[in-house]
């Protein structure tokens, strides 16, 4: 729970922000996804004056050709990273990368913009971009510029980036005849890498760039070693030289120093194994299957701060009903919903983003409630899992599918689970079990072992489907 | 829960007459779960009441501090701020917490544990001062501005520290670290060493783990003035005890006091009364005469919401070449935390109780030392130490296979108690009820298809990808009753009501903590009186309205709380029959009940309604076919466990525990030898819990076991570093098992009866977690069979298996062939 109070705005327009952020000093924080942002200032490690979002400007979110790169919108959230066309087709090994990103709830919410700012070592784009050699394209009052991805990042959670400058768009050159790949080593799904390496390879040169091992991304250009290829010699090579480069590698809970320099070395080589076996046209499993759902609707309201800044008012429809209330800043959309609009169903088992209790749709997609401020929410449909049910005799065929598979036990994390099974099952309707895990991964159970979950969903899949008329 | 069980839809509320099979032994789905899947569940965080506070707790900073003041003064001036309370307060108006049972009359340490802390912290996150307010953002930015000053104290951070010599006291009264010491020796230990053909030996290790409950605690207390009547609605197990509990510290008769369980999201032992959260609620709320909530942060839960599991045990056992087992030693050390109240470290008692479990190992010597440290204290814990002696025996045997070279297979076949040797008393005097282990064994190998697996082994080693199998085989301790307890205690009751209508309520001494067995518990009735399930209604959890009981713990529910429905609904049954019997003039004994129908078990066609015989026997208690029973259709009755000894033997042995389920588990694993990362693909098991009254609900229960024992096995760990704090706080840190890390669960039953239930019904809410530990450590060295493996050491996180590969020496080559 956050307990600071701080000021709240969400202005329409980028100059308005920038101009904001020139004006405020430096306890200001940008929320774009606010995936980071969210659970530190849950856990008091972050307390700023202002919360400072970029929700409301519009067209942060694209993905365009400029001649040999693609440009992508700082605004642009994971999931469509990861099922962008023109990323399948000209940089698959980033929408790789974007598929590791916490898990379906913080994909939907989440920024590339600000995973960027955030500058967590293990993220998983860093090393993607810095071998790659993107571009990050920073604008303030004064004007733009242009940072090469290995010059952004300058130390731990700390950029190149001026107090007064908000990331716009990343330049990534089109990858063209060379290949990529995007390997991690992590204790669980959607938890951090422990390491991370990508690799970029064509004939004439290779690269390589790891994360995880140091309070900034370490690039090696390998091509000396890879020029024959790769083999298991030159691979040992290239471990040699990431062991000696790692010299930097944090210990913690998961992974000692030495281990981490010894994982790089041995996640450096699977990148360049993985990208050696691909051709160049070739996408990942899940990049580009298929186009992004249409982008949320535009944002009207006419709603701001009040009451001495630390309150906002906000317009929000909630399962269909529009709502207007007055939300102290700190309240999370999941407290909005349950304590102010009496929706109880939405659960809070972590309130840090971890464990998917609390997933609702937000403008048709699942987030989780405690990671979104309802200050936020300003403009937004909701749907919870009060939406899927009129009475007990009229559950949704998904819910049906539960209480015939014992998909529930104790019923806290089964709102979030179910929310997130329909999310699956809008965007793949036939999910095969391996699918249904990986999708429903940012929710934990602790009851059911998830079997019984993942054979109510797969069974909602074959009635969902037979409903359907041929 | 205290809620009543919706209908699943088109259940007909009017008729019991249907051609209904029986009830137990079907996949009925869970009665709650429409409401549940709806988010119509009720939890306590869902309770609302006007004017209701909001608390949050000022916690210790330091492992081990002096408290020399606190100040409150900035929290109070607080706009929304109530009140603030520290422990001097609490101590003055409020009584220690109960010990769950007579610890003096058996020589366990005890400890005054008060709602706050009062002069000195010894954990960081004991409750230290409160503070209330209007809202829950005021009372937790508050609690931040209280201030307190410590004098820090010399930390005991692990067991060994603590057992050594000139070691700081974490009770200085007691004069020493050790809850207890616990030396038991069965046999000739010394001969069985002498005379064995080898040795194994090692020292095992189980890391300090949370339940971590999806729902944390969560406690709302109100008072009425005006009546003296104070309603506590809480996440926990226990409401009948707690309530007793709650009364006796707040001083307040038992009578008004009212303790409500609403839905329970998960708890695993770890809602087991009595917390200091619980008290402090109820007693704000009476000093206040407003409603007060606190709702548990994850943080919170994970630092002070129980600890469990953290041992080590350092074993020796004899060997014959045959495989046989002839002697064990076993020296076993728990950091149980922090002195409290709280039914946790007795954990690593159970641990003693359940060695050498499904074998037969005459010669045994077994000692137990329970260390407090400064770390959070134990609390309950599905598994309850049967799984580190479940764990320690499978290691046993691999090793014991490793060393002669025998089979995996073959070496526990050799040392299993035989089903005709039921029941058993196994050496610390625990007797066992029955079982048959070998069947379950060879039921699993069909199931994992071990036969066959070399040849998967082999081709998946031509992929470069290394697999193996494991094999582990659990015991489990259930039912559990201690002497001198109000709380742990092996009986329970029921009140089954059968209405004018022919609908049945029942209400309970037992509680579900989300596992759905009040699903199981109107089966049971349904079957003993011949109705439709649907037409059975159970009520838990409202002190007010049930029958005083234990609760959920120890797989109780259906144990204890199902037994007791089947006698109350037998004693109705009795009436039914004598009435229809009359009416039909037959002898009650001919009469059958099925269906909604009674009828003479020869002539089916000739039946009276249930129904009818019910609505005369209320409606014409006068008349002549209900003239000679007593008026009303309601009945309490309690069942107690008759496999429970408390008195000793003659070698002073008691049985505490009357029930043991029992599982053979088989793990598959794909090792990556080049991180030590670790992938599970199948987990088959073959679970024995007697009767199983409602196979989908027991499968759903032993499937969560085995995800939190694959938890416990691989990924959860919770840390603290050498000044006792704690690292650990969320759910990035103390990293859950998701879907994508459980593997297909693939289950079967076998149903081996207990002779001492009615029903034979053994309980199933712990199996699962036990044996899949030692499967998974065999799997892995099963994966590797060039190495000397042997893995001990829980969680097989990445780095700690890659450098246990990284130092295995080399096998002296034999092909490389699987080892079994």
């Amino acid at each position: 729970m956050i307990t600071q109070e701080f000021e709240f705005r969400a202005p329409d327009k980028l100059d308005d922000a920038l101009s904001l952020l020139a004006e405020g000093g430096d306890d200001i924080k940008l929320l774009s996804g606010g995936m980071s942002l969210m659970p530190m200032m849950a856990l008091g490690l972050v307390r700023p004056r202002l919360v400072l979002s970029l929700n409301r400007i519009d067209g942060r979110s694209f993905v365009r050709e400029d001649r040999d790169a693609l440009r992508i919108g700082a605004g642009t959230r994971h999931y469509e990273i990861l099922h962008d066309p023109l990323v399948a087709r000209h940089c698959a090994v980033l929408a790789e990368a974007a598929a590791f990103v916490g898990d379906m709830q913080v994909r939907n919410r989440g920024t590339i913009g600000g995973s960027l700012a955030h500058a967590d070592p293990a993220a998983d784009y860093t090393p993607v971009l810095v071998a790659a050699g993107a571009r990050v394209i920073a604008r303030s009052k004064k004007g733009e510029r242009e940072i090469a991805a290995d010059k952004f990042f300058t130390n731990l959670m700390e950029t190149a980036l001026k107090p007064d400058e908000i990331v716009t768009e990343v330049l990534v050159p089109k990858l063209g005849a060379a290949r990529g790949a995007y390997t991690r080593l992590h204790r669980v799904e959607g938890n951090f890498a422990i390491v991370n390496a990508a690799a970029i390879l064509s004939d004439k040169s290779a690269r390589i760039a790891l994360g995880g091992v140091g309070s900034t991304p370490v690039a090696l250009d390998v091509s000396a070693e890879l020029a024959r290829g790769v083999s298991a010699d030159a691979l040992e090579a290239v471990g040699r030289r990431v062991r000696a480069a790692c010299t930097e590698a944090p210990a913690d809970l998961n992974a000692s120093a030495d281990y981490r320099r010894q994982m790089a070395a041995v996640y450096a080589g699977r990148a360049l194994s993985v990208a050696a076996g691909r051709t160049p046209s070739q996408q990942t499993p899940e990049a580009g299957r298929k186009s992004a759902p249409s982008a949320s609707t535009p944002r009207k309201s006419a709603a701001g701060a009040v009451g001495g800044m630390l309150r906002t008012a906000v317009a929000v429809s909630v399962n269909g009903q529009p709502r207007r209330v007055e939300a102290d800043n700190r309240m999370v959309l999941a407290d909005l919903l349950r304590d102010v609009i009496g929706l109880t169903g939405t659960h809070i088992g972590c309130g840090t983003g971890s464990c998917g209790a609390c997933t609702v749709m937000l403008d048709g997609r699942t987030v989780k409630s405690c990671s979104v401020l309802a200050a936020d929410v300003d403009g937004c449909a909701v749907e919870t899992i009060e939406s899927l049910a009129s009475d007990i005799h009229n559950l949704h065929p998904l819910q049906e599918s539960f209480v015939r598979n014992h998909g529930q036990q104790c019923g806290y994390c089964t709102p979030g689970m179910v929310m997130s099974a329909l999310q699956l099952l809008r965007d793949n309707p036939n999910p095969d079990p391996a699918a249904i895990r990986h999708g429903i991964s940012g929710n934990l159970c602790r009851c059911t072992g998830y079997q019984f979950i993942v054979n109510a969903i797969s069974d909602a899949a074959r009635a969902l489907g037979a409903a359907k008329p041929a | 829960m205290a809620t009543e069980q919706s209908h699943p839809t088109g259940a007909a509320a009017s008729g019991n007459e249907r051609d209904s099979q029986p009830a137990m032994g079907s996949r009925v789905p869970a009665l709650n779960s429409r409401a549940l899947v709806a988010g119509r569940g009720i939890y306590v965080g869902d309770i609302t009441l006007p004017g209701m506070l909001h608390m949050a707790l000022v916690r210790s900073m330091y492992a081990h501090a002096l408290i020399k003041s606190i100040d409150t003064s900035a929290a109070e001036k607080t706009a929304g701020v109530v009140c603030v309370v520290t422990g001097e307060e609490i101590r003055r108006n409020t009584k220690p917490i109960p010990q769950p049972y007579n610890k003096a009359g058996i020589g366990v340490h005890a400890y005054d544990w008060y709602a706050l802390a009062h002069d000195k912290v010894r954990y960081v996150g004991e409750a230290v001062a409160v503070v209330v307010a209007e809202d829950k953002y005021t009372a937790r930015k508050a609690a931040e501005l209280v201030e307190v000053d410590y004098e820090e104290l010399p930390v005991v951070p692990d067991a060994e520290s603590g057992m050594a010599p000139g070691a700081p006291l974490v009770e200085p009264s007691w004069g020493t670290n050790l809850v207890m010491e616990r030396v038991s020796d069965t046999g000739d230990v010394a001969g069985s060493f002498a005379a064995a053909d080898g040795v194994i030996k090692g020292c095992l290790s189980t890391q300090r783990y949370s339940a971590s409950p999806m729902e944390p605690r969560g406690y709302a207390a109100s008072y009425d003035t005006f009546r003296d009547q104070l309603t506590v609605w809480a996440s926990t197990q226990c409401p009948h005890p707690l309530r007793t509990y709650i009364a006796h510290i707040i001083g307040m008769e038992e009578s008004r006091v009212r303790v409500i369980q609403p839905n329970v999201g998960g708890a695993f032992g770890s809602k087991i009364p009595t917390y200091q959260e619980e008290p402090l609620t109820a007693y704000l709320a009476r000093k206040l005469g407003r409603p007060v909530k606190w709702i548990e942060e994850r943080s919170e839960n994970l630092l002070t919401g129980g600890h469990a599991r953290e041992q080590k045990v350092h074993f020796e056992a004899a060997y014959k070449r045959d495989g046989q087992v002839t002697g064990l030693k076993a020296k076993i050390v728990a950091d149980v935390g922090a002195p409290a109240a709280l039914a946790g470290w007795e954990m690593s008692l159970v641990t003693t109780f359940c060695i050498p479990t499904v074998y037969k190992i005459p010669n045994c010597h077994v000692e137990l030392y329970p260390v407090v440290t400064n770390k959070c204290p134990w609390n309950a814990y599905r598994g309850f130490g049967k799984e580190t002696a479940s764990f320690l025996m499978d290691r046993v045997m691999d090793g014991v296979a490793q060393a002669t070279g025998l089979d995996r297979v073959a070496v526990r076949m050799r040392n299993y108690i035989q089903p005709e040797e039921f029941p058993y008393q196994q050496v610390s005097g625990v007797i066992l009820d029955s079982g048959n282990y070998p069947g379950a064994m060879r039921k699993l190998l069909d199931l994992v298809g071990y036969e066959d697996f070399p040849k998967l082994q082999a081709e998946a080693l031509r992929e470069g990808r290394r697999i193996g199998l494991g094999l582990g085989q659990e015991l489990v301790a259930e039912g559990c009753s201690l002497p001198t307890s109000l709380l742990v205690a092996g009986y329970d009751g029921a009140t089954v009501r059968v209405n004018p209508s022919g609908q049945v309520t029942v209400l309970t001494g037992v509680t579900s903590p989300g596992s759905g067995n009040e699903t199981s518990i109107a089966q049971v009735a349904a079957d003993t009186l011949g109705v439709d399930v649907n037409t059975v209604r159970v009520i838990q959890g409202d002190t007010e309205t049930c029958p005083w009981g234990l609760g959920n713990y120890s797989s109780r529910a259906v144990i204890m709380g199902g037994s007791a429905t089947f006698v109350a609904a037998s004693e109705l049954k009795e009436k039914i029959l004598k009435v229809a019997g009359h009416m039909l003039e037959v002898l009650p004994a001919d009469l059958q009940c099925q269906g909604g129908k009674i009828f003479p078990k020869d002539a089916p066609a000739r039946y009276v309604s249930f129904n009818e015989v019910v609505n005369i026997i209320y409606s014409d208690t006068f008349g002549i076919h209900a003239k000679e029973i007593e008026p009303g259709l309601e009945a309490t009755r309690y069942f107690r466990h008759p496999n429970i000894y408390q008195e000793g033997d003659p070698q002073g042995r008691s049985s505490a525990y009357p029930s043991w389920p029992n599982a053979a588990v088989g793990a598959v694993v794909e090792v990556d030898p080049a991180s030590g990362g670790l992938k599970l693909l199948r987990v088959c098991m073959v679970h024995d819990s007697g009767v199983v009254v409602n196979p989908m609900l027991a499968e759903g229960n032993v499937h969560g076991g085995i995800a939190q024992g694959i938890g416990g096995a691989i990924y959860e760990h919770l840390v603290y570093d050498e000044n006792g704090q704690f690292k650990t706080g969320t759910f990035m840190d103390y990293t859950l098992p998701t879907a994508v890390e459980i593997p297909p669960l693939e289950l079967a039953h076998q149903e081996t009866r207990s002779p001492f239930t009615p029903l034979g019904t053994k309980g199933v809410g712990e199996s699962g977690v036990l044996g899949i530990l030692g499967a998974i450590c065999g799997a892995v060295e099963n994966a590797l069979p060039e190495l000397d493996l042997r893995l001990l050491e829980m969680p097989l996180a990445p780095e700690r298996l890659w450098r246990a590969i990284q130092a295995a020496p080399k096998r002296a080559a034999n092909g490389g062939g699987s080892v079994r």
